[in-house]
């Protein structure tokens, strides 16, 4: 029996139908896993698959039904987690050949809220090498857009991008330093939401920045973006820098109605001398959608936002540097040379330039306060152009590469992560090659709720998430 | 802030242990200057009032609807 329209509807849907018992986990876990053995030979979104585990634990989710025993918020879900997150027993290689042996002993606590609310691990999913590494081969598969295979599946949480978009798995988990979320959710087509900084537990989460690194979710619609973020998030004792601050029920904070909201538009992503002309025909025709929904939208200017990117880079690259130190020394080659360049120039950043950094990123911050007089969200294009194709960069000879390749350019994803607010991105578009296009949605830190409204309030008139590629 | 050499970066390496090779000198050189002169050349004014705090505060904002 063909089972793939399971793996066609929401995860939301998906649950309603399995808790009423209309389904059964071990259905809907087959016929995922049937879709991952058809199609991910091609798209890579996979690093390892729980073939043998998801069934079991299908089996036991089923028999919880039978017997009527209390069931959590997403129990019978088959989810995969970006290859990052640590998984009890199971390989973890953060996406590279010097982790290729490792199997941790413990569950990212992400990963552990999930199974504990019912959820099936279906597999582990491919990334860039410790989350960088754009530019160098994925050392366990090239990972492909399902879109168009010739095109990039954008960085770093690809796996997690493909695998929503090609109904490889009903919810993922992804890890956003600087847009390693929003940029994969963007280019598949698929929601993506970087939490707030400090709401959900980055323990068991292989890290490359400290103060920047956020996991959240990957998902088909911002409601199941809502669902999963209810499991993961709030206080974690084995991260202390998680808030203890009560957290949303953000399913229930879901309307339709944004009537009255104030949201400004930032003109540094809207320049038409930097933004891809089908991306500002999609953010013209969401921003109207917006303001038939009751919204007042109007454009705004941070002019710090232009030079923004690079000094949030230096903190980044630098951090992630100190991480990797040890293998630097130990296994230079067994890193990606694009990624073993980024993480030496990393190295050298001099402390005075970090330290400007730090300083800048409080007085931003400030700045970025002051919009939030006037405005509750902020919106921007989440890229500035659709999926490029896939490139290896082999070298870099001029300063002029550098600056383009390396940062200087501007990314619409920095300032949320430089200032840890969330920022969601949701599907708003086609390029007129069809890739993807989206839309990203900030608000203040710990207003991820509003950001979920919103983003959701979009969908009620739209459809742009119910796409998906021909895979 | 003048542009660091290949050799610049060569020693500044060495210092901490880390060896280039000659083939990646040149592009770390490059992707070192472009930070270094993007955030050098960051004005903000009275920069030094401003804290170099770590992390984001958190306890600030409210859980929003």
């Amino acid at each position: 029996m063909d089972n793939s329209y399971l793996t066609k509807i929401s995860a939301t849907e998906l649950g309603g139908l399995i808790s009423n018992k209309n389904l059964s986990p071990v259905e809907v876990t087959q016929a995922y896993l049937d879709r991952i053995d058809q199609f991910d030979a091609s798209l890579k979104a996979f690093i390892t698959v729980c073939h043998d585990s998801a069934i079991e634990s299908a089996k036991s989710a089923e028999q919880a039904l039978i017997k009527g025993q209390g069931i959590g918020a997403l129990h019978g879900l088959p989810f995969a987690v970006k290859d990052q997150f640590e998984t009890k027993g199971i390989l973890t290689t953060a996406g590279s050949r010097i982790l290729a042996d490792y199997i941790p002993n413990r569950d990212a606590t992400t990963v552990s809220r999930s199974k504990n609310a019912g959820a099936i691990l279906i597999g582990k999913l491919n990334l860039t090498q410790f989350a960088a590494g754009g530019g160098d081969h994925y050392p366990f598969g090239e990972a492909r857009n399902p879109w168009n295979t010739e095109f990039t599946p954008g960085l770093s949480s690809s796996g997690s991008g493909i695998a929503i978009a090609a109904s490889l798995a009903s919810l993922t988990l992804g890890e956003d330093t600087g847009g390693s979320i929003r940029m994969p959710a963007s280019i598949n087509g698929i929601v993506g939401l970087r939490p707030t900084w400090g709401l959900v537990s980055r323990y068991g989460v292989i890290p490359f920045c400290w103060s920047m690194d956020t996991a959240g979710p990957m998902t088909r619609t911002v409601e199941d973006a809502a669902m999963l973020l209810n499991v993961i998030s709030g206080y974690d004792p084995m991260d202390r820098y998680t808030s203890k601050m009560p957290i949303s029920n953000y399913v229930a904070h879901l309307t339709d109605d944004i009537r009255g909201l104030r949201i400004g538009v930032l003109k540094e992503f809207t320049n038409q001398e930097i933004v891809h002309k089908d991306v500002l025909s999609s953010m013209k025709a969401a921003i109207s959608d917006l303001e038939k929904l009751g919204a007042s939208v109007e454009e705004v200017s941070l002019p710090l936002l232009s030079n923004i990117s690079i000094v949030a880079a230096s903190i980044s690259e630098s951090d992630g540097a100190f991480y990797h130190r040890k293998w630097l020394l130990e296994r230079p080659n067994d890193y990606g040379h694009n990624t073993r360049r980024r993480l030496l120039a990393g190295s050298l950043i001099p402390a005075q330039i970090v330290h400007k950094a730090a300083r800048i990123r409080t007085a931003f911050s400030h700045e970025w306060a002051k919009l939030h007089e006037k405005f509750d969200v902020l919106i921007s294009p989440t890229m500035l152009n659709p999926a490029g194709k896939i490139e290896h960069v082999e070298k870099v000879t001029e300063r002029e590469d550098a600056a383009k390749k390396f940062g200087q350019v501007n990314s619409p994803s920095f300032p949320a992560a430089f200032v840890g607010i969330p920022a969601l991105s949701i599907p708003c578009g086609f390029s007129n090659e069809g890739l993807p296009i989206g839309l990203q949605i900030m608000a203040k830190r710990f207003q991820d709720a509003l950001v979920l409204k919103v983003g959701h309030a979009f969908q009620t008139v739209t459809d742009w998430h119910n796409k998906r590629p021909s895979v | 802030m003048p542009d660091l050499t290949p050799e610049n970066v060569k020693v500044l390496a060495n210092s901490i242990g880390l060896d280039i090779q000659e083939t990646e000198l040149l592009e770390i050189t490059h992707r070192l200057n472009v930070i270094m002169a993007g955030v050098e050349g960051f004005e903000y004014p009275n920069l030094e009032n401003f804290e170099p705090t770590p992390f984001p505060s958190l306890e600030e904002g409210v859980d929003g609807q």
